[in-house]
């Protein structure tokens, strides 16, 4: 799978509630215009995704399998990020 | 982009905390009672004293807990919508302090007229909670394991709140007859195995691996353990009623089943990636091998000669509701409030778009820090085995009292500390210049 060169990584997988949030939440508000933040989670974070939405982001689920979710974020509107490669 | 699954469709964070805040109350009001009775009512099941303490601790604390739990996690983790959730849950929580507070005192002494508006109360304050949520269950937009296990608990629940009904209205004066045989145990079947077991059972399949970050439960445990507890139930039941030969088999098969569910939970515990322990992992572990052990002894005293089957079958109760059952309600309550508090800070922190970046939130850690929990652990375990001593010695039934009091206590004022920080930092968010 090609990776977009401006994506931001961060895998936080093993840490305990409510850290993997916490760190998707400061990394999505350092994105930069046609930046994208690619999450690795140990479940899929529902509660996360309406407090992106608040915060003005957008997101995609791109795979959940047991123990390991990946999610894209990009700042909503941002149609470059949004595009992406996937 | 994933839709629909949301903090938004979440009851506001009074909802379950005014049922986790009432049980540490009712706690303190069982055991008020123990030490006020004394060793008389561990004597004999029927004893007044014996239900009214049972129904308190059964209601008052794990179904308190258990309903505002659910009234707060099917939103969040499985996708169901509650209908006007401050309404629903502040009826429910209401009907179920007045009806459990009704049907103690009808037990002792305030007679027909106490069970006749616990009656009422509990059919209604139970009765709509079942509604709501299988209401909200079936309409379950993801068709989890944990949703299908919630739907056996429930019907767990509905048995248990039917067969206690019908027993209610014996005891009402209402020319309804009492038949304590055969329904009194299949009550305490369905209530204790049926709903409380298969609930946290189900629980544990999202909050064990979430919160203490193990592996999953192994799927063919979770597809079939609610359902094969409830088919197991209806042969104990028929088989009571039907006076059916191996009539203990289905017993000793509930048995052995509770006792995989525990080895499995404690495998996958000691499994866990992160090895510095925390008290809700402690409260787990006592919990399983409370369950364990509450298996093992249960189904001894079915093969026990009557003269020691009693007292088997009543340490088997204790170890369950108390080592089992309160245990694993305790160590949840120490991750869903922390949790919970820190979910709604974050939502209300993000409509102060002009100053989120500037203001730093508590994590779960300090909204309810470790060693006050601590603490009441082992408060909670030397309550647990003085008790149990108990059975064999009844002069330490009042200190063991005198040591639930303070276990109640301090879970209370923990639980009590958790929500005043989520006040403080809400007006922290609030008025940040």
């Amino acid at each position: 799978m090609a990776m977009a060169a401006t994506d931001l990584n961060l895998d936080v997988r093993g840490l305990p509630p409510c850290e993997p949030m916490e760190r998707i939440l400061a990394g999505s508000d350092r994105l930069l215009p046609g930046q994208r933040l690619r999450a690795l989670v140990s479940r899929e974070p529902l509660p996360l995704f309406s407090m992106l939405q608040q915060r003005g982001f957008d997101w995609r689920v791109v795979a959940v399998v047991e123990g390991r979710c990946e999610l894209l974020v990009w700042r909503a509107g941002d149609l470059q990020a949004a595009a992406g490669d996937e | 982009m994933n839709a629909g699954l949301s903090l938004e469709q979440a009851p506001p964070l009074s909802v379950p905390l005014r049922f986790f805040l009432s049980a540490p109350l009712f706690g303190l009001a069982a055991a008020g009672l123990l030490l006020w009775l004394g060793p008389d009512v561990l004597a004999s099941r029927w004893s007044v004293g014996a239900l009214a303490l049972s129904h308190l601790l059964v209601l008052g604390v794990l179904a308190m807990v258990m309903c505002g739990a659910l009234l707060q996690m099917l939103p969040v983790l499985a996708g169901v919508r509650v209908t006007r959730p401050r309404l629903v849950g502040g009826l429910c929580h209401g009907l179920l302090v007045l009806g459990t507070l009704s049907l103690a005192a009808g037990f002792l002494g305030v007679g027909q007229d106490g069970f006749r508006v616990a009656v009422v109360l509990l059919g209604l304050g139970l009765g709509g909670f079942l509604a709501v949520m299988g209401f909200g269950l079936a309409r379950a937009p993801h068709l989890q394991d944990s949703v299908r296990g919630m739907r056996w608990a429930l019907l767990g629940l509905a048995l248990t709140v039917g067969l206690g009904l019908s027993l209610g209205l014996g005891h009402s004066g209402l020319g309804l007859p009492l038949l304590r045989w055969p329904l009194t145990d299949l009550h305490l079947a369905w209530g204790l195995l049926g709903w409380i077991a298969t609930l946290v059972a189900v629980v544990a399949w999202q909050l064990v691996p979430m919160f203490q970050m193990t592996p999953p439960y192994p799927p063919r445990l979770r597809r079939w353990l609610a359902a094969g507890m409830f088919a197991l139930l209806g042969w104990h039941s028929l088989a009571v009623l039907r006076g059916w030969p191996l009539a203990q088999l289905p017993a000793l098969l509930l048995a052995a089943a509770l006792a995989i569910f525990a080895l499995i939970t404690l495998r996958l515990l000691a499994q866990r990636r992160r090895k510095v322990g925390d008290t809700s992992l402690y409260f787990w572990r006592l919990g399983m091998a409370g369950l364990l052990l509450a298996a093992a002894i249960g189904a001894a005293s079915r093969l026990a000669p009557p003269a020691v089957a009693a007292s088997l079958a009543l340490a088997a109760t204790l170890l369950f509701l108390l080592g089992f059952a309160l245990s694993v309600v305790n160590g949840m309550l120490y991750k869903i409030v922390p949790f919970l508090v820190w979910l709604h800070l974050q939502q209300r922190l993000a409509t102060r778009i002009e100053v989120r970046h500037r203001i730093v939130l508590p994590n779960m850690k300090s909204i309810l820090p470790e060693p006050r929990s601590r603490q009441q652990f082992y408060l909670h375990l030397a309550a647990l085995a003085v008790l149990l001593a108990a059975v064999l010695l009844p002069a330490l039934l009042r200190p063991a009292a005198v040591m639930w009091l303070a276990d109640f206590a301090l879970l209370g004022l923990n639980l009590l500390s958790a929500t005043r920080r989520y006040g403080t930092e809400c007006r922290r968010i609030d008025h940040f210049p």
